[in-house]
């Protein structure tokens, strides 16, 4: 769901950058604080990064991809570890692929890094201890695309590109089966997976809050 | 590193080369929906010149091309990430 330049004007685009400047700053203060572990952030960054280009088939012709915040943040245990492991995959998309615009690189940070990490989070957060870490981490990283998705068409909206409620429901029922097939199903995948595998790679922090 | 990261970011960059053979070609969710939008048609603009447009790299022709750009593309994540995060801690 990149947006690409032209979609946005150029004075909302740089509301939503100074936002996601703000955000980025402090997942920098996190990492500085609170997570020291470089190689295990750029390894989760360049999987976050390969994922991305595994677009999966869903109905009506369309297709869609995982975005990784949610799982980032599950396993290393704070949302802030999405918001700043997307915010480089971002910027590295945009640059470098033209996946994603570089006017709307700010919006598309707060999408994809901020809104998914923190909605998808606390989801998991809240249904843990109910539904287990499999279902939480199905359930967190499906809600955290949608309202990603959702937040999208709001943005494209206010622009002038996309209908209001037309845009909502076409992006969320698009990323609500993307959800499904792609974010909730590989992040619950993979949470469990290093979890019964190798989770001593994981920060102590992280498996205590896992 | 750890054994346990060097066996991970080996199964990224398998991951990373097998996704261009693997992945779906169809429009993505937000293509699609602008495809419905007469308000979105001719919005989009290409500003900067990427070097590996689509995913590709000039000069290497069809699947090829799109497997050594994620190869580049993952090494080049990884990279970043670790040059910022060194120095993002290192600065504390």
């Amino acid at each position: 769901m990149h947006i690409p330049d032209g979609f946005i004007p150029l004075g909302q685009a740089a509301v939503y950058s100074a936002a996601a400047l703000l955000f980025a700053a402090r997942s920098f203060k996190w990492v500085r604080e609170e997570f020291g572990e470089a190689p295990l952030l750029a390894t989760l960054a360049a999987g976050i990064f390969a994922i991305q280009a595994l677009n999966v088939p869903i109905p009506w012709g369309t297709s869609g991809h995982m975005t990784g915040g949610v799982l980032a943040a599950i396993l290393l245990g704070s949302p802030w570890a999405g918001v700043f492991i997307l915010s480089i995959v971002l910027l590295v998309q945009a640059l470098f692929f033209a996946d994603g615009g570089i006017t709307v690189l700010g919006a598309n940070i707060l999408n994809i890094g901020v809104i998914s990490s923190f909605a998808g989070y606390y989801t998991y957060l809240a249904l843990k201890r109910r539904v287990g870490i499999a279902g939480a981490s199905f359930a967190g990283a499906w809600f955290g695309l949608v309202a990603a998705a959702l937040a999208t068409a709001v943005e494209l909206a206010i622009a002038g590109t996309f209908p209001l409620r037309e845009g909502l429901l076409f992006m969320g029922m698009y990323h609500a089966v993307i959800g499904l097939v792609a974010e909730g199903t590989l992040t619950a995948l993979v949470v469990t997976t290093v979890l019964k595998v190798s989770p001593e790679i994981l920060p102590a922090r992280a498996r205590e809050v896992v | 590193m750890r054994r346990g990261h060097a066996v991970a970011l080996g199964m990224v960059f398998i991951l990373a080369a097998l996704a261009p053979i693997l992945a779906s070609s169809n429009p993505d969710g937000l293509e699609k929906t602008a495809e419905k939008f007469e308000s979105a048609q001719g919005r989009e603009a290409e500003l900067l010149s990427s070097p590996f447009p689509d995913y590709t790299v000039y000069g290497i022709e069809g699947t090829a091309s799109e497997v050594v750009a994620m190869l580049i593309g993952t090494a080049l994540v990884f990279a970043v990430s670790l040059g910022i995060a060194k120095a993002v801690a290192r600065a504390g």
